[in-house]
């Protein structure tokens, strides 16, 4: 398959997961307690004739498979109803609170990938090792810790003790460093263990012991051969981690105070504000296909076996 | 039956001693398993009951970890707390087990339509993050920690139908599942006597990582305020409750974290030997 083939191809199986995704939101919209036109009016609820009106208007009286047709045509012509308190449309009230979530998922890939490369290159080094073992103890730990927790930790210890950082909020660089702490530290040992073991892979070819033998340093060897190598698959999980940490953010945010989108589901759920908590579910997991689209892509354009699998 | 659990005795003694780093997990293990049979007797103190008189004391000789804002004792909540966490393991464990090997043996023994309409549902649920599928299906059900155990098991089952699906279609195209056939077996006795003891090993490896998962997501849950009611003693509840106090009082944080940490840590360092064990596949992966 060439690579462009491969391209159109990821992208036509792409369509229908988006139309999915939406259509679960609607079928969830069905299932969440209480129906638009109660919640719309409260605690005075409307005479039966105005209430049959309202739902001739919503179109809440037609076949449930018109109804799910009209919400995922408006879901794609970008309209996502309205918050039910503040009134504010959903697209403007996400694309604000995404930003900010977007900032904290880059800023804590960057740290993760960065430390966890470097603990992959210190055991891939030394192979079966004590700091071996350490390092893959350090892993183990790292996505065993609960990340809320980890982020009072560090809220008592910066903020409450040492007063460096802001506990929480958002204000300049300052108040994105604990929170993008806490969720690197959860996620590098994944980064850690699987980028050790694709050091490893390559560390045991051929080109790797020929250029051993030309008698280049060990140091020159691992990066230049063994590393550079190893990168593919490597920024291939980086990728794919992106819906993980997404879903990470949700809740490290809730511990710092940070407006994003975990802030902002959470709250919904407590305001029963459904269409904002609707668009921001939509919203995340349509980021995570489009990111693990183009993770594919790269993946492709970069290694070729790829597209012939597929 | 006793003879049997005598040689996974022995067999256990005998990894710890290849293994000295399986002494720590294997000892939280038990230590957790003890704490929730015998509650009652080691817990110092009542879990619900506190003394308003004594509230967020630092640890003492009286409460080794202090007490909370209501005065109850923190110890006790975090002793009395295990049954809790003991209790999701194994209901999200059993649920996400028999469920998601049903479906996935449908997608993958039967075959045909059913196979493409579950795995395209499968990679469209996998592609929505985890706590998302979670916190969801807890804004339709409402509080509560049965809820939060259906909210699990709904977000853990794609894994588990995925594996088994890709596992079954391997199995069943091998010679002996054939040889069976010809025999005259039936499909359901074939996929109960030959091909489930076959694929068993992953599926006990990815439930161990599915335990690890349940408690954390209990506790985020919890922890979010959309878990464990009061005065349950959820750890991740404890969590939530200790969020206004923690800056005056650190130890009402730091020891309910601090039992979730080791439960997790031990349970997943666990699974890892177990993969190492069962799970050939993974075992050239991640050597």
């Amino acid at each position: 398959m060439s690579f462009l083939r491969y391209v159109f191809y990821r992208l036509l199986v792409a369509v229908p997961t988006v139309l999915i995704i939406i259509s679960f939101a609607f079928f969830l919209a069905k299932l969440l307690p209480g129906d638009p036109i109660t919640v719309m009016f409260g605690e005075l609820q409307p005479p039966p004739e105005v209430r049959k009106a309202l739902e001739e208007k919503l179109g809440l009286d037609k076949p449930i498979y018109v109804q799910l047709a009209a919400y995922v045509g408006r879901a794609l012509q970008g309209d996502w109803g309205k918050s039910i308190h503040t009134g504010e449309p959903v697209t403007s009230l996400v694309a604000r609170r995404f930003v900010a979530t977007l900032e904290l998922t880059l800023a804590s890939i960057i740290i993760s990938t960065l430390v966890g490369l470097l603990l992959a290159y210190i055991s891939a080094s030394r192979p079966n090792s004590a700091i071996d073992s350490l390092v893959r103890l350090i892993s183990i730990g790292s996505y065993s810790i609960p990340v809320f927790w980890w982020g009072l930790m560090l809220i008592l210890v910066f903020s409450v003790n040492l007063q460096l950082l802001p506990p929480g909020g958002k204000e300049g660089w300052r108040s994105l460093v604990l929170p993008s702490i806490a969720l690197a530290t959860v996620n590098l040992g994944m980064i850690a263990r699987f980028s050790r073991a694709a050091m490893l892979e390559v560390y045991t070819q051929d080109f790797v012991t020929a250029a051993r033998a030309r008698g280049f340093a060990e140091r020159l060897v691992m990066i230049r051969y063994v590393l550079r190598n190893a990168l593919v698959p490597i920024v291939t999980l980086v990728g794919y981690r992106f819906g993980v940490l997404m879903g990470g953010a949700v809740i490290t945010e809730t511990v710092f105070n940070y407006p994003g989108m975990g802030k902002t589901i959470v709250d919904s759920i407590f305001a029963r504000d459904y269409p904002v908590l609707l668009g921001s579910i939509m919203v995340i997991s349509l980021t995570v296909v489009v990111v693990n689209l183009i993770v594919d892509i790269l993946y492709a354009f970069l290694d070729p076996r790829v597209r012939v699998k597929a | 039956m006793i003879q049997r659990l005598g040689a996974v005795g022995l067999e256990l003694v005998a990894s710890v001693r290849r293994d000295p780093l399986l002494v720590l997990p294997l000892s939280v293990i038990s230590a957790l398993l003890i704490m929730a049979l015998f509650a009652s007797y080691i817990a110092p103190h009542s879990y619900e009951r506190g003394d308003l008189l004594a509230r967020l004391q630092p640890p003492s000789r009286e409460h080794p970890f202090g007490t909370d804002h209501l005065g109850r004792d923190v110890l006790s909540r975090i002793v009395y707390g295990s049954r809790v966490t003991l209790m999701v393991i194994l209901t999200v464990m059993t649920f996400s087990i028999v469920l998601g090997t049903a479906i996935g043996l449908a997608a993958g023994y039967v075959g045909g339509t059913l196979d493409v309409v579950l795995s395209r549902v499968v990679d469209v649920v996998m592609s929505i993050p985890a706590v998302l599928i979670a916190l969801a299906v807890v804004a339709v059900l409402g509080q509560g920690l049965d809820r939060v155990v259906v909210a699990i098991v709904l977000a853990e089952l794609p894994l588990y139908v995925r594996l088994v699906r890709s596992l079954v279609i391997v199995e069943k195209e091998k010679l002996y599942v054939e040889a069976s056939k010809a025999l005259g077996a039936e499909g359901l006795r074939i996929v109960r006597v030959h091909i489930l003891p076959n694929i068993a090993g992953p599926i006990v490896v990815q439930a161990t990582f599915t335990a690890a998962t349940a408690v954390l997501f209990e506790a985020a849950l919890s922890f979010l305020g959309l878990g464990a009611e009061p005065p349950t003693p959820s750890w991740g509840l404890m969590l939530y409750e200790s969020k206004q106090y923690f800056r005056i009082a650190p130890h009402v944080a730091v020891f309910p974290g601090l039992a979730i940490f080791l439960t997790v840590f031990s349970i997943n360092a666990l699974g890892e030997k177990l993969r190492d064990r069962l799970d050939p596949r993974a075992r050239a992966l991640l050597k």
